[in-house]
């Protein structure tokens, strides 16, 4: 498990860095590992952006034979009030697009968020190979 | 002023992007161009993003909304070098880049824009034809 703290735009860019690396090491297809890096990015983009900084977990995933990559976004910010609306695409509080969390949802292939308003977000995703 | 180097070649800029975009970065590439296509005057604008190995919403954005600014001040944006998995993972997050022309590489947006490489040539006064001795000498040989 590597960690990697988000508190600038340059960090986001670590970030998806750190988990196109682990994909290829861990052999994904170059399709899959575009996917994986990009909703890291996104991931990360929203855990600086809405949640004010924070920090990724990643690392390998296991599930019987199968191998997989789990990300992890923490955030202290100030959470999110309705989870099904901020899935919504085109939903945003701010000037981006509104794809952030549905557009990684449709990346990967395990999706959680939990967020309590006031006390912050956790993301969960899972890529299986 | 953009870390990107934005070449003007005759009517035409040409923005080749080689570095991981960070928000910044892709922000400050987006008002250098258009502040460029001003100030020269540009009929038409690429941009090759064939390094890239991730375009995420944040950069497709940039790279629409661009297009679109380039557009009202009369100026065709063309990007090309977009790779497959690229365009596969934005199609796949709901994004098309709506606004964007895009072509497969340099030569072919090129064509798109109106301009084959020898007329820039002639609009930047150098000289196209015939190619000089040398040259096709070299060329017969093989040695390019």
């Amino acid at each position: 498990m590597d960690r990697f703290e988000i508190s600038t735009e340059d960090d986001v860019v670590r970030a998806r860095t750190a988990a196109r690396r682990l994909a290829e090491n861990l052999a994904f297809s170059l399709i899959d590992k575009t996917r994986i890096a990009t909703a890291v990015s996104e991931l990360a983009r929203n855990t600086l952006v809405h949640g004010g900084g924070g920090r990724m977990v990643i690392g390998e995933a296991a599930n019987g034979t199968t191998t997989g990559i789990r990300c992890t976004f923490t955030d202290a910010g100030p959470g999110i009030g309705d989870i099904d609306q901020a899935m919504t695409d085109g939903f945003t509080t701010n000037s981006s697009l509104g794809h952030g969390l549905p557009g990684a949802k449709r990346l990967m292939d395990e999706f959680k968020v939990e967020s309590n308003v006031g006390q912050g977000t956790c993301v969960e995703v899972i890529k299986w190979k | 002023m953009s870390e990107i180097p934005i070449l003007k070649v005759g009517p035409v800029l040409l923005v080749s992007v080689q570095t991981e975009l960070n928000d910044r970065v892709a922000t400050e590439l987006q008002e250098s161009l258009l502040t460029r296509i001003k100030a020269t005057g540009a009929t038409g604008t690429l941009i090759d993003i064939t390094a890239l190995d991730v375009v995420d919403s944040f950069i497709g954005r940039v790279l629409s909304e661009t297009a679109k600014m380039a557009r009202i001040m009369d100026t065709k944006v063309v990007l090309v070098g977009m790779r497959p998995a690229v365009a596969i993972t934005l199609l796949e997050m709901g994004l098309d880049l709506p606004d964007v022309e895009a072509e497969g590489d340099v030569e072919a947006g090129l064509k798109a824009l109106g301009y084959a490489l020898r007329e820039l040539a002639a609009e930047n006064g150098e000289p196209t034809a015939p190619i000089g001795p040398r040259h096709q000498d070299t060329r017969r040989n093989g040695q390019i």
